[in-house]
């Protein structure tokens, strides 16, 4: 009760003098609204970069395998892989201790997929029974390859969203025959959308075909362009990497200095990374929204001390009249909670304005994330009290008497 | 009501010796007496009465008021005892700027030391402005009040607490003749009421209008009848 009293006393005199009081809320506001700004989007950039990794990567708890020292990421087919990762290979790392199973994958990005006059050119996929499990895929309609399909390599397929967009425009894709490579394929599934990967590329311009179809009647190869191997639960990723990483070496006979002949990704790897830190521009734009609260916080103690020394008779008065001390000091402490509490809610309301703009610039999903909004508004509460005390000391302390006689 | 005995106050500024205001006063005021201090400029009576409204401590002495002992008393005592007890009226009115006269009134009545409705505070603040002759100006802000109004103004603030013991320091100082006398005949009101009125001046005119004048020199009583008397 006493502290509404405070604070209402405390609205009023700002709004006695309007022009002093945005003064003192201009940093403060300045400063919050930024960084609201750039928190959202730093935090809506890293949910979009995670969610596209995660898109690419499937699921976190396995150890990519590739043939090839890359150097560089990208897209791996057979056409640009050497021959080095076996069938053996994938056969010998499903037994390692730290490894539950492990997906085969034989891919090609120049093979024309078509059905009636139209055409399209999607990643072929020969793929394992257990790939879509390994991938975290579903299928939005049909089935997967049964194991009898497997076992005698059949021409059936299971296509991606873009495919059946570019192929079948609205006619149902199960069942139909399309034509890949010479061969009539019986589209049996169609996979549910993935979206975008990292970069914005489509992750559902792709057709799946049985492994072993993929391998003796289209491909004719004997290796695969990569691996996908599980890791056990309770298994640490690096440790299973490791496991992975001796075995290969093992099987290729690599001397001891010389590099591997393959390539091992860890997906939570890559997901950490990219997420770790904001852009350098984030990182600037929030030690600017740190250094306006920082004027801001100065502000509020300059003018609260020069309102003070033109309030001396204000404050006498009050005195006089039968205020303490204590009396004096709560009342100015409450008139920069008041400010800073107006300077944040008007940070607030333009940091989300500038929110809602930066994610229709930037193409990026709205967080508004109330609970860091309300976290960001109470500290500035605070930092107002802490900028008040010295003032508001100071008024607490002052002599009526002198003032008075004037 | 007021007991004074043998009261100093001793200004200290910075490194230079002290400067004695008050040399030593002793002085008794009754429940509902009228007193005029008067003095030339200097001589110590806006520290005494700084000392009788409990805005300063005397450096030595004592001072009871309502026979307690208010000379050792600390900021919050001696506030509350101003809140409940002590209505002040300043010759240059000191009323706060960009705040309606109604709401200057109200302000003591915050700092009163028990509970009271908004509503309860605002019929005792109308009350007060009726009685000053300022029902009518109930809004206006300092600035559109004349000097004689804005002192009215500043009596109705001075009772809005109903204190026993009111102040004055040099309350028609700033004002014209006709708007002095106003001011005057509504001090003596309040004394008429029943209340203590103690009036600083050093207009003879006006301290002629109390029964009691006590005459202040260099910080020590001059001349004060009812002080011989007793």
């Amino acid at each position: 009760m006493r502290l509404w009293i405070w604070l209402n006393l405390g609205l009023r005199s700002l709004n006695r003098n309007r022009r002093r009081s945005l003064a003192m809320m201009a940093g403060i506001a300045a400063g919050i609204a930024l960084l609201t700004t750039v928190n959202a989007v730093g935090a809506a950039s890293r949910r979009l970069t995670l969610a596209q990794v995660k898109n690419m990567l499937g699921t976190f708890d396995t150890v990519l395998v590739r043939p090839g020292a890359a150097k560089t990421r990208g897209m791996v087919s057979l056409a640009n892989v050497p021959p080095t990762l076996t069938f053996d290979d994938a056969a010998a790392l499903a037994q390692l201790p730290a490894i539950t199973q492990v997906a085969e994958l034989q891919n090609a990005f120049d093979i024309d997929v078509e059905y009636r006059d139209r055409q399209v050119t999607p990643a072929v996929f020969g793929v394992s029974a257990n790939w879509l499990d390994l991938r975290g895929d579903a299928l939005a309609g049909g089935r997967f390859f049964t194991p009898a399909e497997m076992q005698s390599e059949n021409r059936v397929a299971v296509v991606g969203a873009d495919v059946v967009a570019g192929l079948f425009a609205g006619t149902n894709p199960l069942g139909a025959t399309v034509r890949l490579g010479g061969g009539a394929y019986q589209v049996v599934g169609v996979l549910a959308p993935r979206g975008a990967g990292p970069g914005g590329f489509s992750l559902d311009n792709l057709i799946l075909i049985p492994l072993s179809t993929a391998r003796h009647r289209l491909f004719n190869r004997d290796f695969l362009t990569m691996a996908v191997a599980q890791v056990r639960p309770g298994e640490s990723n690096p440790a299973a990497l490791g496991e992975v990483r001796q075995l290969l070496r093992q099987r290729h006979h690599i001397a001891t200095a010389a590099l591997d002949d393959f390539s091992l990704t860890d997906p939570s790897a890559v997901a950490a990374q990219v997420t770790a830190a904001g852009s350098r521009l984030t990182v600037l734009l929030r030690g600017v929204a740190y250094v306006l609260l920082a004027l801001g916080a100065v502000a509020i103690v300059a003018l609260m001390l020069l309102g003070i020394m033109e309030r001396r008779g204000e404050i006498a008065i009050r005195r006089a009249a039968g205020a303490s001390r204590g009396d004096i000091l709560a009342q100015f402490l409450a008139e920069a909670a008041v400010v800073a509490a107006l300077a944040a809610a008007l940070g607030a309301l333009l940091g989300t304005a500038g929110m809602v703009l930066a994610a229709r610039w930037l193409h990026l999903p709205l967080l508004w994330d109330g609970a860091a909004l309300a976290g960001v508004s109470l500290a500035a509460v605070g930092l107002g009290l802490l900028c008040g005390l010295l003032p508001a000391l100071r008024a607490a302390r002052l002599e009526p008497a002198a003032a008075l006689r004037a | 009501m007021i007991e004074l005995q043998a009261v100093t106050k001793q200004f200290q500024r910075g490194s230079a010796p002290p400067v004695a205001a008050l040399r030593g006063v002793d002085m008794s005021l009754a429940r509902g007496e009228l007193v005029a201090i008067r003095g030339a400029s200097g001589s110590g009576k806006s520290t005494l009465l700084n000392i009788l409204g409990c805005l300063e401590a005397p450096t030595t002495g004592s001072f009871r008021l309502d026979g307690q002992d208010v000379a050792a008393a600390g900021d919050r005592r001696r506030s509350r005892l101003r809140a409940r007890a002590i209505g002040f009226v300043f010759q240059a009115f000191h009323l706060l700027p960009r705040t309606t006269a109604l709401e200057n009134v109200e302000m003591p009545a915050l700092y009163w030391p028990g509970a009271r409705s908004r509503a309860d505070i605002r019929r005792r603040a109308c009350a007060a402005l009726e009685q000053v002759g300022l029902g009518h100006r109930l809004r206006h802000y300092p600035h559109e009040l004349s000097g004689g109004e804005q002192q009215r103004v500043a009596v109705a603030r001075a009772v809005i607490n109903d204190p026993a013991l009111i102040l004055a320091d040099e309350p028609t100082g700033n004002l014209d003749a006709a708007s002095g006398a106003e001011v005057m005949r509504l001090l003596l009101a309040l004394h008429a009421e029943g209340r203590t009125v103690v009036l600083v001046t050093h207009d003879e005119a006006v301290a002629a209008l109390a029964p009691r004048q006590v005459m202040l020199r260099d910080g020590r009583i001059a001349a004060d009848p009812a002080g011989e008397d007793a």
